[in-house]
């Protein structure tokens, strides 16, 4: 049996000691090259869960474990560079080009420039950018989806083993997003990295994840595959949500 | 406009070095100034932020700083630390850290917070993070209050002039003091130009650092419109220069001498300086006391004050011989008081239509002054000494005299050229403390200056090659104010009589030596000799 | 300190005086500048290109020092108060405008298409959407203006517009320090006395 890629057990987080558990005891894990999607409602937990992995947030109670590692024992710095990190407002240094932006972390690390050059070139084709046409430009001559794609590309520089998503598609377009959902699974497929993506929207959960993660109030009320979510939900809560997104589906059924 | 265009051109060609001194004076403080200001309200501005606490208060402060009228600030300055560039620059410097400080301040407040998260996220250090995002995004903000501080010490510098910082303002407060409108035009075109320049240099470094702020669509749109503002603004600087070189050709035209009725108000003038002020004040006393109401229009600086009794904005004020003859009617030296007077009577009655009443045996001659210890050590009694030695010395002009037909130029006729080792301009009342303080040698004096009665200190050079004629003291009255008022003529005559050479200089000693008010000493004289 | 309060005792009709002129001259200056400045606002209003226009140069007009102005000027209208009064309402035209007329169009654009949509026409919109909404901005303006016409009055006392700042040269003049102390306090005190007054009005609006 591999070693889990993340492993969570027993985690907790509270914030200002306010006695309320923004992330209640969670255990879970996660194997290898999984694509796990975290939904929930806002306040739900799931970001500073996700906050958590790159120790954002630090846990109050518990361990996390990535690939057998404790992650509070590991230095900070060189944890997050090791790992992807995407958000939703992409985060994209105005200052400076396209290129630099992608690069960000190979300068960090000292890479040779004919190494970071090539790999920029790689990485914006992956995202589906003409490396030529986007490079010295500045992000605010791209489109919401572009930035995205850069921030995607950013993320992925130096090959991390786990990428996390924070609601990247919330700030795009819904035609947008659609593209952008299919070329995140697109490069899924190619790298068979671990992808950890939160969203409040139950269609992007279980269309990209292989197994989804449902929150409520701090706590995980099932976490396993689409399949089987839908056919068995653990708990009203899950039930509820898969009601509602069913009445949607029956509307568009009756066009057809 | 072509007499002002020709007397510009020849200010120029005469003092060129002078006003490239005074240029690379404006600049030097103002870089220094700005320099200065930044390294002390940038990293404030930044701790304010770090340590939210102190914020508070710091800005506080600063922001009183900001609403304190910046000629208070300096001018404050003046007892603590003296005059010169030390304060000037202090001065300066405390009225450009707030624009800095607070600037800096917004700029790295505003760096959106899920920015630094990313970076953290990504894997940089905070050390990283500072320079890499918060700093390159704080900058934009940084420069503006640059920009906002150097258009500001700009503004300071000029008026730091005043009090011997050197700079362009001394060529303004010169031209302001003789009326000379090429002056007035070189020293403020200068300093608008150099404002202009600032504020266009700013911008290009906003443009070189912040390509990214201008990559946006419609760009090019952008800057040609902006290329079109700032010609239309040349344009109406252009207009307004040329306004004001046509309308300073506005002739002084004498305001016709229209009969006067027996005037209710006598408007009694004086001179910007001491003596002027007592002299003239007992002279309001003295008419005051005869019935007459008086309206005392003081303070006219010295070459302006006889274009305005020609243009009947005031009706009398005391002038010297020596003045009229050499300044105002611009004749050749004569060395005797009684014809000095005759000559300056008549031509004054002829040209002017006004009267030069009786005068009085108080000569207050132009003269130079050096201190004491100098004089002593270099062997410096006459003029020509000076003359000599003049490489060795350090000049404390005020301005005019560098320009008056009785000053330098009618010095260096007849001594030969002055070679200053430096030569800077201060505001009159300074002088002595200028000398005092070791900060200058040599200075212009009156003879009957309050200082000069301190013979240790300060040495009257002779004028071995007589220069200077007698200036004696006379009332010169409108022609019309006479004829309706005639005793006046009786009122001042009496006043002269009494007036010498002694009792003048104590009056000025009382003013400027024990700081008693000219007012006070003006009134306790007049009573002695009612 | 005796030596103060024996020179404030003595003088204060000279400094009150001062002190009138140059509230005077505030005073003055200041109803001009916002009567042109209401004028020129309207203009913009109707033309956004005259808008900025006239705000770029008036801003090259301010980067320009008082100093050099009042020189520039002194030619055409002599010195004494009408010069200054022409130099800091042209100056206060810098603040005012740009502080008017951002305020008037930082009003939320939705609101005032909500406005247009109602049938609003352009002037009623400026009369009863954007000057409501911009009065925080125009008072901020008024504020910033007063400000710098204070300061600035008190460099005019250098051609014979009196007020504070003569008090201050005088003192220059004679190294009078009683007179340096109470021109600078004066002047000071001023500027932040109306500074208060602005702040506290503006907790009210």
């Amino acid at each position: 049996m591999s070693v889990p890629a993340i492993e969570f057990k027993d985690v907790s987080k509270t914030f200002d000691g306010s006695g309320y558990y923004a992330v209640d005891h969670v255990s879970f894990s996660i194997e290898e090259g999984g694509f796990i999607t975290i939904l929930g409602s806002s306040g739900c937990g799931k970001t500073t869960l996700l906050k958590m992995v790159n120790r954002l947030y630090e846990p109050d109670e518990g361990k996390i474990l990535l690939f057998g590692e404790d992650t509070s024992e590991v230095d900070v710095v060189k944890l997050r560079r090791r790992i992807g990190y995407v958000i939703q407002q992409t985060g994209l240094f105005p200052h400076m080009t396209i290129a630099d932006n992608v690069a960000t972390v190979p300068k960090l690390l000292k890479w040779d420039k004919q190494r970071i050059e090539a790999r920029v070139n790689e990485l914006l084709k992956m995202v589906g950018l003409e490396p030529e046409e986007f490079k010295k430009r500045y992000p605010s001559q791209l489109s919401g989806g572009q930035q995205q794609r850069v921030g995607l590309a950013r993320a992925l520089a130096v090959e991390p083993k786990i990428m996390l998503m924070d609601e990247p598609f919330g700030a795009v377009d819904a035609i947008t997003r659609i593209g952008l959902q299919e070329e995140l699974l697109r490069i899924h497929s190619g790298l068979k990295r671990t992808f950890l993506l939160v969203t409040h929207d139950i269609h992007e959960a279980f269309k990209l994840g292989t197994k989804v993660m449902i929150m409520n109030q701090g706590k995980i009320c099932q976490f396993d595959t689409p399949a089987n979510i839908i056919h068995d939900p653990a708990d009203e809560f899950t039930a509820a949500l898969i009601r509602s997104a069913r009445e949607q589906e029956k509307l568009w059924e009756g066009y057809v | 406009m072509n007499e002002i265009w020709i007397k510009m051109q020849s200010y120029f060609a005469n003092s060129l070095d002078e006003y490239l001194t005074s240029l690379g004076e404006h600049i030097s403080i103002s870089l220094l100034s700005l320099l200065v200001a930044a390294m002390i309200g940038i990293p404030l501005g930044y701790l304010c932020i770090r340590y939210g606490r102190s914020k508070r208060w710091i800005v506080g402060i600063f922001q009183v700083l900001r609403i304190i009228p910046s000629l208070a600030v300096l001018i404050l300055l003046i007892p603590i630390m003296g005059t010169g560039v030390r304060p000037a620059m202090t001065a300066l410097v405390l009225l450009a850290i707030p624009s800095i400080l607070m600037n800096t301040a917004d700029g790295f407040e505003q760096v959106p917070k899920f920015m630094l998260e990313t970076a953290a996220g990504m894997g940089m250090t905070q050390r990283q993070i500072f320079w890499k995002v918060k700093v390159p995004l704080a900058v934009p903000y940084i420069l503006t209050g640059a920009r906002t501080a150097m258009i500001e010490i700009i503004a300071s510098a000029t008026i730091a002039a005043k009090i011997g910082a050197g700079g362009l303002g001394g060529i303004i407060f010169t031209g302001l003091g003789l009326n000379r409108t090429d002056l007035l035009l070189v020293g403020g075109v200068s300093v608008a130009l150099l404002s202009i320049l600032a504020g266009v240099i700013f911008n290009l470094l906003d443009r070189i650092f912040m390509r990214y702020k201008y990559t946006g669509k419609g760009e090019k749109r952008k800057m040609r419109s902006k290329m079109k503002r700032a010609a239309a603004a040349c344009l109406c600087m252009v207009m307004l220069i040329s306004l004001t070189a046509c309308g300073g050709n506005k002739d002084s035209d004498a305001k016709g001498n229209k009969e006067a009725e027996k005037s209710s108000v006598i408007r009694v003038g004086s001179k910007d300086f001491t003596e002027g002020m007592i002299v003239s004040e007992i002279y309001a006393l003295a008419l005051e006391d005869a019935g007459y109401q008086v309206e005392r229009v003081f303070d006219i600086a010295g070459s302006v004050i006889h274009t305005s009794i020609v243009n009947d904005e005031i009706d009398l004020y005391p002038e010297y011989t020596g003045t009229g003859l050499l300044s105002v009617l611009g004749m050749d030296l004569i060395t005797d008081p009684q014809e000095v007077y005759d000559t300056v009577k008549d031509e004054y009655e002829k040209q002017f239509q006004l009267t030069w009443l009786d005068y009085s045996q108080a000569n207050d001659g132009q003269g130079l002054v050096i201190r004491t210890d100098l004089a002593k050590e270099l062997g410096i009694k006459t003029i020509s000494d000076l003359q000599k030695h003049a490489s060795e010395l350090r000049f404390a002009s005020q301005g005019e005299f560098n320009e008056r037909e009785d000053g330098i130029p009618a010095l260096e006729k007849t001594y030969g050229k002055f070679d200053w080792k430096s030569s800077k301009v201060y505001d009159g009342g300074l002088k002595y403390e200028v000398l005092s303080s070791d900060e200058a040698d040599v200075t212009p004096a009156y003879t009957t200056e309050g200082p000069l009665a301190d013979k240790d200190k300060f040495t009257l050079l002779e004028d071995d090659k007589h220069v200077w004629p007698p200036y004696n003291l006379a009332p010169v009255v409108r022609d019309n104010i006479l004829k309706a008022n005639p005793d006046i003529a009786d009122i001042l005559n009496a006043i002269s009589a009494k007036m010498d050479t002694e009792s003048i200089t104590a009056l000025n000693a009382k003013v400027d030596v024990e700081k008693e008010d000219y007012e006070d000493v003006a009134s306790e004289y007049y009573e002695s000799i009612k | 300190m005796s030596g103060m309060t024996a020179y404030l005792a003595k003088h204060y009709d000279d400094l009150l005086e001062a002190l009138a002129e140059h509230i005077e001259l505030v005073a003055v200056t200041l109803f001009f500048s916002l009567l042109i400045a209401a004028v020129l606002t309207v203009l913009a209003v109707y033309s956004r290109k005259a808008g900025e226009y006239m705000i770029h140069i008036f801003s090259v007009l301010y980067s320009v020092p008082s100093l050099a102005l009042f020189a520039l000027l002194i030619p055409v209208t002599g010195l004494g108060t009408t010069t200054a009064e022409i130099v800091l309402v042209a100056y206060n035209q810098y603040l005012l405008l740009r502080n008017f007329i951002s305020g008037l169009y930082q009003v939320d654009p939705a609101v005032v298409e909500a406005a247009e949509g109602m049938g609003m026409r352009r002037f009623q919109v400026l009369w009863k959407v954007r000057l409501p909404l911009a009065k925080k901005a125009f008072f901020t303006g008024i504020q910033l203006a007063v400000i710098s016409t204070i300061g600035i009055a008190t460099i005019a006392a250098m051609i014979n517009a009196g007020g504070l700042g003569k008090v201050l040269f005088d003192g220059l003049r004679t190294m009078n320090i009683y007179k340096i102390i109470a021109g600078s306090v004066l002047s000071a005190g001023l500027a932040l006395m109306i500074n208060g007054a602005f702040k506290a009005i503006e907790k009210r609006i």
